[in-house]
């Protein structure tokens, strides 16, 4: 409820917030057009990254997991940086974002392929895999960005700032399919992450098996991480704290957890965006840049206060 | 401390020049030698007449064609340093300090560097005179400086008489899409969109390109939208009319977008920005009669 005010509320954010009205006048039909779709394209990829970093901090129990563990970012900075290099973004609009999204499942695909060597597919393992698959990626993208020209690295670092400005309506379409297919996944499995977090053996006697729901949940997470990359480039920060927040909020059962987490991503990346176009405008500032600076005091002080009233 | 092999290499590489130099100067001791680490620049120093005394271009340097035979020396913004000793240049010229370590080295090698930054039309003419100066032909600088001048004062009196009496078409110029990146008042080619008669709604802003917001630029609602990328299929690839909220500009419905102009022609600060400036004041004269407002235009 409180969520769906602020995103209603961030609509307004922009130049021209103290006269929220001066908005909706005809002649500033193409500002508001641009507006909701910006917020559009927020609520989305905050809820997605939100979801995704409970589902990859409970599914490989580790509190400093993220959307972009596994490689995922890294895998799909290469795909995009490929495409950008190779002249993709002349190609259409959607090269892009579509080489992104490609690159980050690749990533996550190979990853668990190197991780699951054996039968078991530890969480650990998985990091570990991540992290190094991220370092190659890493290594091969810097050797694009030191071969591109000036005009590939500015495209190359913009993305990697992350940017909510939506120019082709379509990408938000097709972002908003995939996540909302993923959410509609996840939201049966919601219980099976209670049990997944209680150890595998105690998921094993509730019937579980805890190896074929850690892969579903793996690619579920992928999914949705994989389309808000898609839509907005690399934006920082919201899939790690985010999910904290959210547990600090509601408490540690993913039933309340995972729609809380979704729903303060949306509010928190929608708010911070907003608080972005206002600062230096007419200059555009990307959301990547932002979400860390407002992001942490407020996380920081909510972690104290989470604290306080479980722990003492 | 240099590793060994470096300095091993240096004192295979410092003699090596030295007898080179030397042989040189035995042979041709007048012989001016100039490279250039700029497309603009290169540009300038054909356009003066003077392409004979190139012994060295960088990738980036594609006009006018003579200079394909000239030896290339890397990458623009990238030079390599050996390459451009083993050229024997008594000048180096470049538009950006890029590499300063380098430039002091070839100072230290005795070869002159000219800095020679072009974002202006001032500094441009300097640039000529330096360079022709550089080359022992300050006559030839003097001619290209005026001719230039010349042709610049007729556009400017032919467009203000044009404007008289008239609104000047209000110029939104795009030179990358994402992220949206737009001249402001301290850019070369804001100045080509003034001097053309048209009236660049980002010099109100200070700064050279700055990415700026899309709400800013549906709001400016400006009358004509100049695409100028860098990269000639990037303009194509803008796709104007699929971006949100952009269907409700003035210039979107007219139809008044200007991609018809070479991008090198307005985007590098050499002697073709003339040829830019003059196709764009045209163009822009010829929109000024079909969506003519007359002076009454309440935004102006």
């Amino acid at each position: 409820m409180l969520s769906a005010l602020v995103v209603a509320a961030s609509v307004f954010l922009g130049e021209g917030w103290r006269n929220p009205p001066a908005l909706f006048a005809p002649e500033q039909a193409g500002v508001l057009a641009m507006r909701l779709w910006r917020v559009g394209a927020g609520v989305l990829v905050g809820a997605a990254l939100g979801a995704a970093g409970v589902v990859l901090q409970s599914v490989l129990r580790n509190p400093l997991a993220e959307p972009y563990v596994l490689g995922l970012s890294s895998g799909a900075a290469l795909g995009t940086a490929l495409c950008i290099i190779g002249g993709g973004a002349l190609a259409g609009a959607l090269a892009l974002p579509i080489g992104g999204f490609a690159g980050a499942l690749a990533s996550l695909a190979i990853v668990y392929a190197l991780a699951s060597a054996g039968r078991r597919t530890m969480p650990h393992t998985l990091i570990l895999a991540g992290v190094v698959w991220s370092s190659l990626c890493g290594s091969l993208l810097m050797f694009l960005v030191s071969q591109s020209s000036a005009e590939g690295l500015h495209a190359i670092l913009w993305w990697f700032l992350g940017d909510l400005q939506v120019f082709d309506p379509r990408l938000v379409l097709g972002g908003a399919v995939f996540v909302l297919v993923s959410l509609g996944l996840l939201v049966p499995r919601l219980r099976h992450m209670n049990a997944l977090m209680l150890g595998d053996e105690v998921a094993g006697h509730v019937g579980l098996n805890p190896e074929s729901e850690r892969r579903w949940l793996l690619a579920i997470a992928a999914l949705m991480a994989g389309a808000a990359v898609a839509v907005s480039g690399l934006i920082a920060f919201v899939g790690l704290t985010v999910p904290h927040a959210a547990r600090a909020l509601v408490g540690p059962d993913h039933r309340r957890l995972v729609p809380a987490a979704a729903l303060l991503g949306a509010a928190f990346l929608t708010c911070v965006d907003g608080f972005g176009r206002i600062v230096l405008y007419p200059i555009e500032v990307p959301v990547g840049v932002f979400t860390a600076i407002i992001g942490a005091p407020f996380f920081l002080i909510l972690l104290r206060r989470g604290q306080k009233r479980v722990w003492s | 401390m240099s590793p060994p092999f470096l300095s091993r290499g240096r004192r295979f590489v410092i003699p090596l020049c030295a007898w080179l130099g030397l042989f040189a100067c035995l042979s041709r001791a007048d012989e001016i030698r100039i490279i250039s680490l700029s497309p603009s620049l290169t540009e300038l120093i054909c356009d003066m007449g003077l392409t004979g005394l190139l012994a060295g271009r960088s990738s980036a340097c594609d006009y006018p064609p003579s200079v394909v035979s000239v030896p290339v020396v890397g990458d623009f913004g990238r030079p390599n340093w050996e390459r451009i000793i083993q050229l024997r240049p008594t000048v180096v010229v470049a538009t950006d300090l890029e590499r300063p370590a380098m430039m002091r080295r070839l100072r230290e090698e005795g070869i002159a560097t000219l800095l020679l930054p072009c974002e202006g039309w001032e500094p441009l003419l300097a640039a000529a005179r330096a360079i022709a100066e550089a080359a022992g032909q300050s006559q030839a600088g003097e001619e290209w400086v005026s001719r230039m001048q010349s042709r610049r004062e007729s556009l400017q009196q032919r467009v203000s008489s044009f404007y008289a009496g008239r609104a000047r078409p209000r110029v939104y110029a795009e030179v990358w899409g994402r992220p949206l990146t737009t001249p402001a008042r301290d850019t070369f080619l804001s100045d080509v969109i003034t001097l053309a008669g048209g009236d660049n709604v980002a010099a109100s802003l200070s700064g050279k390109y700055v990415h700026i917001s899309a709400e800013w630029v549906v709001r400016q609602d400006p009358d004509v939208i100049l695409l100028a990328y860098m990269l000639e299929s990037g303009a194509a690839a803008a796709n104007l009319k699929a971006r949100v909220g952009w269907a409700s500009m003035r210039a979107m419905r007219d139809g008044s977008i200007c991609q018809s102009i070479p991008p090198d022609h307005l985007l590098r600060p050499g002697p073709r920005l003339m040829d830019g400036a003059e196709a764009l004041a045209e163009w822009l004269m010829q929109w000024s009669q079909t969506f003519d407002r007359g002076s009454d235009d309440p935004r102006n």
